[in-house]
């Protein structure tokens, strides 16, 4: 079968992956495929199977169906040294025995000795840690261990990196400023990348496109702004987050719920449906639906205050000079009509 | 104060004890008689170790346990030597199907190879060494070897030795993070890379503690040999003192020479755990069993840069 031209560009194709672990399924029959430079973020609540999928791909477990293709070439059964990838640890498993360029420099075998240096030197450089060469892993700060991690990940010019949480042992002050960081160095690398985290937001952030897993599978796919705007079903977007569920019932093409209606978007008529609503898709008016202010979670740029309307809680974002005292009665109702809305 | 006077007093105390007993037990064994006959006793029996046996003529008595010393020491560093090699590659084929360690090889061969190995660790961790020595002694010229009991006694040592070094290594191999292997495999090393590299030298700094202790019980277990007529330490001190009528001091001269030994190779290792301080976290600290101001030191010697300078074991691959 002659390759088309979009198969022949991938840099990853998973096709029907599973893996079970004693009987228990993590993947079911997953495709995933990454395009060449770029970013996947593959999203999802713990034990979704997203650690697991990036371990396949690294070729640290065998999957016990489908097809596992990397740069064109097949290979589920090659080992992970022969796969052309480059791994980035949860837990960055340096070597501890090793100075940072020794780390780097033994995933370079292939290369001449000066050659090798000459590696070597332009990745920490790339990382921002050119003087820390000759130190030990130890000597290090964790943010500093995290970039060795992805200098030595990117020194084989692999054709994808992979990264597993690659923050979760950073303090989040930290996590926000070497994200950026890093997400630079990934796209100066040239490397294609998938990368898992459970932190929705950072799976937003850094990706080019996301793919929402659940119980082993890929739910949705999608550019990052196509998953926020439009999450597939209501699961998703309660994982998406930053918004509340409102119930309704369609009616002449209108789902109607307690805060009006919005298109229903071809759910059928009387069909009970649900409107994802974020913070910011509610806005306070003289007119609308009445509510009471009962808790206000103030984050410096803004407000988000929860109004209990009809027994239902909505969150509303104002900026965060608005401030509305707890208790008072305000009325309020939805900003658009064309928001998410669900079967 | 208080505290320090009672150290003190326990201190003296205890020691004053100990040397109280060792002279009761010295004049108890110097006896009977008075007090001029039993010093003149105590002259008489550890004359030998400073004059010679007999009128001095025959072979020097130093020269005569020397020569043991020399093939005591012969059969330890040559034991030692083997069963280093050995251990390791028992424990490597013993591990061949601990999927961690991805023994490039289809299942039925990782098995294959691992199950013997195993198989002979169990069995001699599980005898007697007395026996190992005395049977290799027995056996070998059965077989059509023809050893030497010296040969026969090294072979014996090397072979009980490297079984129990097997699991000593296995298990400062397991003990490293999943992750060394994995970041191993993942950036690209060969399986023999990553045990030279990333996974030897971590275990092996680990162990050091437990090989040692095992290494000092080679040694004194070389005294065996003499049950086979290897004329080694044991052996001579045992035929000298039988001209000489002194076992007591004789045994007390071998102790002190095996401690001296013992002393300087566990000096010896203690040098080298620290010395290379390139060894991962507190968890390897622990696993070493290094004290309180041990791994204080380690972690002074790493925080000012020193411990590296003093190792030089650049592995530049």
């Amino acid at each position: 079968m002659p390759l088309t031209e979009s198969q022949s560009q991938q840099v990853l194709r998973l096709r029907g992956i599973s893996k079970a672990f004693a009987g228990v399924p993590a993947l079911r029959e997953l495709d995933l495929e990454v395009g060449p430079r770029e970013i996947l973020s593959l999203i999802g609540p713990s034990g979704c199977g997203k650690t697991t999928t990036l371990r396949v791909i690294a070729g640290l477990e065998v999957p016990d169906g489908g097809s596992v293709e990397i740069a064109g070439r097949d290979c589920r059964l090659l080992p992970p040294e022969r796969r052309s990838v480059g791994f980035v640890f949860q837990d960055y498993a340096l070597f501890p025995h090793l100075t940072v360029a020794e780390n780097v420099s033994f995933g370079l075998d292939g290369l001449h000795r000066s050659e090798r240096k000459k590696r070597v030197a332009e990745v920490l450089d790339l990382v921002g840690l050119p003087e820390m060469s000759q130190r030990l892993p130890r000597e290090l700060s964790g943010g500093q261990q995290q970039r060795v991690a992805l200098a030595r990940a990117i020194a084989p010019k692999p054709a994808l990196l992979l990264l597993d949480e690659p923050f979760s042992n950073l303090d989040p002050q930290l996590r926000r400023q070497v994200r950026h960081e890093v997400l630079a160095i990934v796209r100066a690398s040239g490397s294609a990348a998938v990368w898992v985290t459970h932190d929705h937001d950072e799976g937003l952030i850094v990706a080019d496109r996301v793919v929402v897993m659940k119980e082993g599978r890929a739910c949705q796919a999608g550019t990052p702004s196509e998953i926020w705007r439009s999450p597939q079903d209501a699961w998703v977007a309660g994982f998406i987050g930053h918004g509340d569920l409102l119930k309704g019932t369609v009616s002449n093409g209108r789902l109607v719920t307690s805060l009006g209606d919005v298109a229903a978007n071809g759910i059928p008529e009387g069909a009970e449906a649900t409107v994802l609503v974020r913070p910011e898709d509610v806005v306070i008016v003289e007119h609308g639906s009445p509510g009471t202010v009962v808790r206000r979670h103030f984050s410096g740029s803004d407000n988000i205050y929860c109004v209990q309307i009809d027994g239902t809680l909505l969150h509303c974002r104002q900026p965060s000079d608005v401030e509305i005292p707890r208790g008072t009665e305000i009325k309020v109702k939805l900003k658009s009509d064309a928001l998410p809305v669900f079967s | 104060m208080r505290k320090r006077i009672l150290r003190w007093t326990i201190g003296i105390g205890g020691s004053a004890a100990f040397v109280a007993l060792f002279v009761w037990a010295g004049y108890r064994m110097y006896g009977p008689g008075d007090i001029g006959e039993r010093v003149e006793r105590f002259q008489r029996r550890w004359a030998p170790f400073y004059k010679g046996i007999g009128d001095g003529t025959a072979l020097n008595y130093w020269t005569f346990v020397g020569r043991g010393l020399i093939l005591t020491l012969e059969a330890a560093v040559i034991s030692i030597l083997l069963s280093l090699f050995f251990g390791t590659l028992l424990a490597l084929l013993r591990l061949t199907r601990n999927p961690r360690l991805r023994f490039p090889a289809p299942t039925v061969v990782r098995y294959a190879l691992s199950a013997p190995a195993t198989t002979l660790i169990q069995t001699i961790r599980s005898a007697p060494l007395f026996l190992l020595i005395l049977y290799t002694f027995i056996a070998a010229p059965k077989l059509g070897l023809q050893l030497t009991a010296l040969r026969a006694g090294i072979f014996a040592l090397t072979l009980y030795t490297s079984c129990v070094l097997a699991e000593i290594i296995r298990a400062g191999i397991l003990s490293l993070d999943r992750g060394q292997f994995e970041a191993a495999d993942a950036i690209g090393l060969s399986y023999v890379k990553k045990l030279r590299f990333v996974v030897l030298p971590q275990a092996m700094r680990r162990m050091v503690p437990s090989m040692v202790s095992q290494l000092v019980t080679l040694i004194k277990d070389t005294s065996l040999l003499s049950i086979i007529t290897v004329t080694e330490l044991y052996r001579r001190l045992y035929i000298i003192q039988q001209q000489a009528f002194n076992p007591i001091e004789t045994f007390i001269v071998a102790g002190v020479i095996y401690f001296v030994i013992n002393f300087a190779l566990s000096t010896f290792a203690r040098r080298l755990e620290v010395g290379p301080s390139r060894v991962g976290g507190a968890s390897a600290a622990a696993v070493q069993g290094l004290g309180v101001e041990d791994q204080t030191l380690v972690v002074t010697e790493a925080a000012a840069g020193r411990g590296r300078t003093s190792s030089h074991s650049r592995t530049d691959p």
